[in-house]
């Protein structure tokens, strides 16, 4: 700044300044005004639609609908997807209210293969067109899956001779889960149903879990590996039931065909241990996070047989 | 010094860094503010449109496996979701085809709908985009895939009214700008009481510099400070003490080239009165040489004694006077007579001029006023003017000695016709040893000793000179009494 620099000079230079604040001030607020964004760019690329409809390709696999439809279709329709990546065919879900109504599909050829319940399938008649070929593997290999009775965190329930009248919630009684505590828990602990306050089923397996958190109940049963995954939300394993196959993968041995076969191929070339499969199967329905293994009917039955005559009921 | 000035240029070039610091600060504060709601009115949007979406799915999935659903299931669920959530203004629900599968009955639309459906529905994941609408009001669109896996049961695009948020932004805006001209009027205000205060203080030591008596060596008081502007302070009052050491030291180094100065006036009288001193003795030896040859010759002998008496006579009284100038004596102020002092000096220096038979004139002006001042000082002014006079002169050449009085001072002009001095000199002769002397015939010191001198006793010493004219030296000093009947020359 110039050493001889007179008050006019100042004042102009001041107003200028001022004049400069004033327009920049404006300048800022219409940009800050202006909104438009997009938070990431829509994609220019032609949607991938959906295959044509063509029945003849389409292969269709009943799960019972133990969950609302989304979610359902979050566990399962992963499954499709690896499928239908590697198949000709359309492989798409079908969902069924419930296990009868997911067996009548397969009998009327509605659904080319269902998965099951395990006791379900145990009590099919052994002349039943219906049959097992595949059983999902836990995290050893192996193929056994268990129930458990939970509670809420800092319950004082630490047994099942613990629960004389308490409350009790179970998935629906027509699953291994809603039947073990009444047929071999309790009589294993020298009580009976009518010992408890209360025994309701629900269902499915998430509602008997939030009844326990939220302490409408005092313990319930569920599959393990859904008492493992809230575990850290405040729930507590009392007892594990005895090892079961998990749910099977059934087919009409009346309709198998290429297709069918081709669904079973598909679903035995996974290989937990192989990474891109685990990476794979990591977002499926934890049931089947480990892939499938082949089983016969008699096998199945086998792996039935002693659990279900200790609960009294012949396989 | 324009004190305002400095006051207007410092506020003015500071003021305008705070502007500036406090403009970039408010804008990055508020751009960083809107960023972050924006961020949060699209995370709000697409939690809405995620719950909403989910029903819409499981309707849609279920619609799909052939399962009965109430009639218009998907409108009332539209109806409910656009009741409980008043910013929303459209929802539009797209089949995998691009095809409407229900949409809301209002017609106000975003942006994003205006885009092909084959865009919407390659969407991977949610997606917001703020636009204006057709009427120029701002959007917020929300387009959630309805898909699961691979499977797609088309797009839920939901349009969020986005005025209210643009309110807000424009309302901290307008807040953080008053806050912000607050801080800066507060800051500009402190800025200019404290450059107040700071040039206030650099005024007190220019006064201060003002008030200095560099005769005495007095510096006014200054207030006590213990910051950099006290330290500016001691800083004058250690300058103002050094000033009055240099002044005592340079008076006795004046002093001391005073004296030597009279000493070298000495010297070069000593040359002229050795002559003066020599011709005596040498006659007083010829007188005796010639007595002792004829000691019977009585006229001879008192005519020789009464030669040799004078000649004695002559040579002690050159030497008493020699020795009266030569000894240093203590300076001192006393009324004296130019007139005297004049003729006391001219007759030191008579043998000198004598001896190149330069004609004196004395033009002494009778009754002058005497002057006060140190005689032996004034002597050697006088002295000095005579004898650069005579150097300056060619032998038999002319020397006037003039005095003069005035209504309050006395003149002394001592005029010589000899080579004058150029004029590009006149102004560098009273410089200390400024000499157009050969080397080792002065000191070129006596002029600017002169000078010193009659400055000292409040007089004036000029000079006047044409080239081939002569020059004439002027000394003036004041009379200690006006004199009755003359004016000022």
């Amino acid at each position: 700044m110039p050493a001889n620099l007179k008050p006019p000079l100042l004042g102009l230079l001041a107003a200028a300044l001022l004049a400069l604040v004033v327009w920049g001030n404006a300048a800022i607020h219409a940009d800050l005004m202006d909104i438009r964004r997009e938070n990431a760019p829509l994609p220019t690329i032609q949607a991938e639609g959906p295959a044509p409809a063509d029945s003849s390709q389409v292969v269709r696999v009943g799960v019972v609908s133990r969950f609302a439809p989304n979610i359902i279709y979050r566990l399962y329709q992963p499954i499709m997807d690896y499928c239908n990546a590697h198949s000709a065919r359309r492989h798409q879900l079908s969902l069924s209210v419930s296990y009868s109504d997911a067996a009548r599909r397969l009998r009327t050829g509605e659904d080319e293969a269902s998965f099951l319940g395990a006791l379900m399938c145990s009590r099919l008649p052994r002349d039943s067109e219906l049959e097992p070929v595949l059983i999902p593997l836990n995290a050893d290999g192996g193929s056994e899956f268990h129930v458990a009775l939970i509670v809420k965190e800092g319950s004082p329930i630490r047994s099942v001779a613990d629960l004389a009248g308490r409350r009790v919630a179970l998935p629906s009684q027509k699953s291994f889960s809603g039947m073990w505590l009444q047929r071999a828990g309790l009589a294993a602990a020298n009580l009976k149903p009518s010992d408890l306050d209360t025994l309701q089923h629900f269902k499915h397996h998430e509602t008997v879990v939030w009844q326990v958190l939220r302490g409408e109940f005092d313990a319930g049963v569920v599959k393990e590996s859904l008492a493992r995954r809230y575990r850290t939300r405040g729930l507590r394993v009392v007892t594990l039931s005895p090892a079961i196959p998990g749910p099977p993968l059934v087919i009409n041995r009346r309709f198998r065909d290429e297709a069918v076969d081709d669904l079973v191929r598909l679903l035995l070339a996974l290989d937990a241990g192989n990474p891109a499969d685990r990476r794979l199967m990591a977002s499926w329905t934890q049931e089947f996070a480990y892939g499938f293994r082949a089983v016969d009917r008699e096998e199945f039955l086998s792996l039935f047989e002693d659990l279900l005559r200790n609960s009294g009921e012949a396989p | 010094m324009s004190l305002p000035g400095l006051r207007g240029r410092i506020l003015l070039a500071v003021g305008s860094i705070i502007i500036l610091i406090m403009m970039l600060m408010s804008w990055g504060i508020l751009y960083r503010w809107r960023q972050g709601e924006l961020t949060r009115e699209e995370v709000t949007a697409l939690a809405v449109s995620r719950a909403f979406s989910v029903a819409v799915l499981d309707a849609l999935v279920y619609e799909d496996q052939g399962y009965d659903q109430p009639e218009g299931v998907l409108d009332h669920y539209i109806d409910l979701f656009m009741t409980q959530n008043h910013r929303i203004r459209n929802i539009t629900i797209l089949d995998p085809q691009g095809g409407l599968v229900a949409r809301s009955w209002e017609s106000r639309t975003g942006s994003l709908l205006s885009r092909e459906p084959e865009q919407l529905l390659a969407v991977p994941g949610p997606r917001t985009i703020i636009d204006q609408d057709e009427s120029g009001a701002w959007l917020l669109d929300a387009v959630m895939p309805l898909r699961s896996g691979r499977h797609s049961w088309g797009v839920v695009v939901i349009s969020f009214e986005a005025e209210t948020v643009r309110d807000r932004i424009s309302r901290v805006f307008f807040l953080l700008l008053i806050f912000s001209s607050a801080v800066t009027s507060i800051l500009l205000l402190l800025l200019w009481l404290m450059l107040g205060r700071i040039l206030g203080s650099l005024l007190g030591l220019e006064t201060a510099m003002e008030a200095v008596d560099f005769e005495s060596g007095h510096v006014p008081p200054l207030p006590h400070r213990s910051d950099e502007i006290g330290r500016l302070y001691q800083g004058f009052r250690r300058m103002g003490e050094r000033l009055q050491q240099s002044r005592r030291d340079l008076m006795g180094a004046e002093k001391q080239v005073w004296h030597a100065e009279r000493l070298a006036a000495i010297g070069r009288l000593a040359s002229g009165l050795a002559h003066e001193i020599n011709n005596p003795i040498h006659g007083v030896r010829n007188c005796i040489y010639a007595i002792k040859a004829d000691p019977g010759n009585r006229e001879q002998t008192a005519e020789y004694l009464d030669m040799m008496e004078e000649g004695l006579a002559h040579a002690a009284d050159v030497i008493d006077k020699l020795l009266g100038f030569a000894r240093k004596q203590d300076v001192g102020l006393e009324e004296i007579s130019l007139n005297n002092t004049t003729g006391t000096v001219l007759r030191l220096v008579r043998f000198r001029l004598e001896r190149r038979r330069i004609q004196v004139r004395k033009d002494l002006e009778g009754d002058l006023p005497r002057v006060m001042a140190d005689t032996q000082l004034l002597q050697e002014v006088i002295m000095n003017l005579l004898i650069n006079a005579g150097d300056a002169v060619r032998d038999g050449g002319h020397i006037t000695v003039r005095t003069r009085a005035g209504r309050h001072a006395v003149r002394l002009e001592i005029q010589d016709d000899g080579q004058g001095i150029p004029q590009d000199l006149q102004d560098q002769i009273f410089d200390p040893f400024f000499t157009t002397k050969e080397p080792g015939q002065g000191t070129g010191l006596g002029l600017s000793i002169s000078l010193g001198i009659i400055q000292a006793l409040g007089g004036t010493l000029t000079v006047a000179s044409e080239p081939g004219a002569g020059a004439t030296f002027t000394v003036t000093l004041p009379a200690s009494e006006p004199s009755p009947d003359e004016d000022e020359a």
